[in-house]
């Protein structure tokens, strides 16, 4: 028989555990939780201090609304909110690898199409927060059934980041009428225009591969990037497809449907035959492109190759090179690079001098190289690889009209150049810069504003506009570099060149194609057609 | 006191330990209908149903989802089918190497302390320090060792998807053999001592002792581990998302892994029911191989109580 002390102190016990496990639930200390908008932000590589800024100019904006507002970085784990969603504190999401469909679908996140047709006059300016997103692929893949649920937060390009005051110093530009030089008589660039930043940087993907020899002739390392994987030069190849097929191409990719010349024949795409989009030659011209580049190990750091070699650890090898004996002239990352390797020039600011601050030393994002022979598509076409991050309000919330005011206003002019300001990045709307806050930009970052709001920039969404691609996402994003060849599977182009030194672009290209066509049926049992 | 008042007193405090006894139960009983039976049920559902982005419903979609299954298997899946074979066949064959070190501590034979503790370190320290000390060892230090003795590599033994696989199997055995030892020692430590010294006054040798006396009284421990490792077929994953997160080479896939990340790192709500179905499948596969085997291990090993 249990003694009745020892019942008491065990039912105590189990209680105390259980109101223990309950106060967990709601810990927020002694924060006034009702009168509080919570803002979850993926911190990731841009920070939140844009945020904060743009929190002051609502509030300055906005002095009729009393709430506060608090950022919660602590929910990392975005691909869950579907499963933690419903009972997050967080009113306001700013966040990235989104699965906007599926939170739609089970009305998790609020109808926000009022505030975004909605002329922002309130804030002085004449135009709504889509006809600042603009035509094109994002506006139709965040409408559904004519509402509006999220919208974009930024744009990122995968690409070589160079070090122009490297690039000066060794005279690596292309000169006209042949040679090298620093700064006088660039050739003009593939936008054919003289003094504009892509003068004497190649053209073509042999101008590439020359000013690759003449790196190398010059002791220097032409290129690192992260070996912890090979998502980056992924991202970076088909950024190459995109721009050597054009947009209009491109959609084809997303939708399953159009035609495209496969083969020198004009073929009709649909969900039948979706594994034919492996036979684009944007496809097969970047491989070749990635090849070369890694046929010789001059070309690129030793370290490329190892699974312990981070992004971080690229960007502060790309910086600190400055000084060694071979110093490293590009680094292949994204717009974000630059924010994310802030601490890294402070740090070395102290271990040399104020020559090496953060928007001091100059860097540019090179043009992608067209191919040689011309048949690259015209204007310049780029991969965003910020594709699924997004804004959007949670619908459970009980704050919703301040909710969608704070929504509308981080669209605001004034709200868009503060990120721009803060983070350096740019979002994927119609805005432009004061003086003052342009000149409180980097090189790098001045540089990657003008070519994101350049008419001759289209910007390419990695998102699908399928029905069938969206209920196979896992299978969709194999859809990029998945291959076969000689019986192994592959997934980057990289890791299997670095590899082999002996397999072909020819033979990824065409393993592109076998891997998808002997999948595709996988769709036929589904019903798909 | 009256007999009658002490039977309604009895009756009295009966009750009270069965109020108590069902508020302590009822906690985990509702627990494991929830988040067992009821997430199990619901997994057997999921599997013959397709998400609907339309609606956000899960609809009936028949056998849809185990079709696709089967075409996965034939094609993207092949790699994973040998890799997760490959990782048991090691587990298989690492057993006698662990059955006999083990023997070698239980008999407090030479060193065997040291040997304890640096067999047992991989298990007591934490997994994240364990992961990264192998990582820069075969990504950095061993490229270089190589590279002293004029063995240029391109890449680390990790990322070099010729090598990674056996290097995973590498980190697997290491970090797996203390937990095993500790369960071979321990059942070990419980054989009767008078039977090992009677057998030594016998005369019987070292390795007769293993054979015919250690390995049959051990042979519960031992059965229980070929029992799980048929069970963990489909679901070891190999420390593959610990080095190499969600994005793995397909060539070292395992069924665990693929299933992992597919339900962790796939669409969501649509790659579920794909998902569940391999759940399902799998289940439906290695349940009877399991009971099979455990049949055959009890029918045919040794009996033994002590």
């Amino acid at each position: 028989m249990i003694k009745r002390s020892t019942r008491i102190m065990v039912t105590a016990l189990a209680g105390l555990m259980t109101l223990g496990s309950l106060a967990a639930c709601g810990a927020g200390g002694n924060e006034d939780s009702a009168n509080t908008v919570y803002i979850a932000n993926y911190y990731g590589g841009l920070g939140d201090e844009w945020l904060y800024k743009a929190i002051d100019g609502f509030k300055a904006a906005n002095p009729d609304v009393t709430m506060n507002f608090k950022i919660d970085n602590s929910k990392t784990e975005y691909k869950n909110l579907p499963a933690t969603m419903a009972t997050a504190r967080q009113d306001v999401y700013v966040v990235e690898s989104v699965p906007y469909i599926e939170l739609v679908s089970k009305d998790m996140i609020a109808d926000v199409t009022d505030v975004v047709t909605e002329k922002l006059t309130k804030y002085g300016e004449e135009v709504s927060i889509l006809d600042k997103l603009g035509e094109g692929q994002a506006k139709e893949y965040f409408n559904i059934e004519d509402k509006y649920y999220a919208m974009p937060t930024y744009l990122a390009q995968a690409g070589f980041i160079y070090d122009v005051d490297l690039f000066e110093e060794n005279e690596l530009y292309m000169k006209e009428g042949g040679g090298w030089t620093a700064t006088e008589n660039r050739t003009v660039g593939q936008d054919g225009e003289a003094n504009t930043q892509d003068d004497g940087l190649p053209v073509t993907y042999d101008d590439f591969f020359a000013l690759l020899k003449r790196m190398r002739d010059y002791s220097l390392i032409p290129l690192t990037w992260m070996g912890l994987d090979q998502s980056y030069s992924n991202t970076f190849l088909y950024n190459m497809v995109a721009d050597y097929e054009g947009y209009d191409n491109m959609l084809v990719q997303s939708t399953l449907s159009g035609t495209l010349n496969i083969d020198g024949v004009d073929t009709p795409i649909d969900n039948s035959n979706g594994y034919l989009l492996q036979k684009v030659k944007g496809k097969e011209y970047a491989l070749q492109f990635a090849r070369e580049l890694l046929s010789n190990n001059a070309n690129y750091l030793g370290s490329v190759g190892d699974v312990t070699y981070t992004h971080r650890s690229a960007q502060l090898d790309f910086l600190a090179s400055r000084t060694d004996e071979k110093r490293i002239a590009m680094l292949l990352d994204g717009d974000w690079w630059e924010t994310e390797a802030r601490s890294d020039f402070d740090d070395l600011v102290v271990e040399n001098d104020e020559t090496w601050a953060y928007g001091t030393r100059r860097f540019a994002m090179m043009p992608i190289p067209k191919a040689n022979d011309g048949s690259s598509a015209s204007g310049r076409t780029a991969l965003n690889s910020g594709s699924s991050t997004m804004i959007f309000i949670n619908a459970n919330t009980t704050k919703m009209e301040v909710a969608k005011r704070f929504f509308q206003y981080l669209h605001t002019e004034e709200a868009l150049r503060i990120f721009t300001q803060y983070t350096g990045v740019t979002r994927p709307y119609d805005y432009d810069l004061t003086p003052e806050q342009r000149a409180e930009l980097t090189y790098f970052q001045q540089s990657r504003f003008d070519f994101y709001q350049d008419n001759d920039t289209k910007i390419y969404y990695s998102i699908s506009l399928n029905d069938m691609m969206d209920q196979n996402n896992t299978y969709y994003k194999s859809m990029v570099w998945s291959s076969d060849v000689n019986g192994t599977s592959y997934s980057y182009p990289f890791t299997a060149f670095l590899l082999h030194k002996d397999m072909t672009a020819k033979q990824y290209f065409d393993g592109l194609y076998d891997y998808h066509y002997t999948r595709w049926s996988r769709f036929d049992a589904q019903g798909w057609w | 006191m009256t007999q009658k008042s002490k039977t309604r007193k009895m009756a009295q405090s009966r009750r009270a330990e069965l109020i108590f006894y069902v508020t302590m139960i009822a906690l985990p009983i509702m627990q494991f209908c929830i988040m067992y039976l009821g997430v199990n049920f619901n997994s057997v559902l999921l599997a013959f149903r397709k998400y609907d982005y339309q609606t956000g419903d899960y609809l009936w979609t028949g056998f849809t989802n185990f079709r696709t299954l089967f075409i996965d298997m034939k094609t993207s899946l092949r790699p994973a089918f040998l890799n997760s074979l490959k990782f048991y066949l090691c587990s298989l064959c690492m057993m006698p190497v662990s059955i006999i070190i083990s023997n070698y501590l239980y008999k407090k034979k030479m060193g065997s302390g040291v040997f304890k503790v640096i067999l047992f370190l991989p298990s007591i320290i934490s997994g994240i320090v364990m992961t990264l000390t192998f990582q820069y060892f075969v990504e950095q230090v061993v490229p270089e060792v190589l590279g002293l003795v004029g063995v240029e590599i391109e890449l680390g033994l990790l990322s070099n998807p010729d090598t990674a696989f056996s290097m995973l199997i590498v980190f697997s055995v290491w970090t797996g053999f203390g937990g095993g030892m500790l369960l071979y020692t321990g059942a070990m430590a419980r054989i009767p001592i008078e039977c090992v010294e009677a057998a030594q006054l016998d005369g019987i040798t070292p390795l007769k002792e293993l054979l015919y006396i250690t390995l049959p009284l051990i042979y519960p421990t031992v059965s229980i581990f070929i029992i799980t490792g048929i069970a963990g077929f489909f679901t070891n994953s190999g420390a593959l998302y610990t080095f190499f997160g969600p994005r793995a080479d397909a060539s070292l896939w395992t069924y665990g892994y693929y299933f992992f990340t597919v339900t962790v790192n796939g669409a969501g709500a649509a790659d579920y029911p794909y998902a569940a179905a391999g759940g399902l499948l799998f289940t439906l596969i290695a349940a009877p191989i399991t009971l099979l085997v455990r049949w055959a291990l009890e029918k045919y090993g040794p009996t033994t109580e002590y």
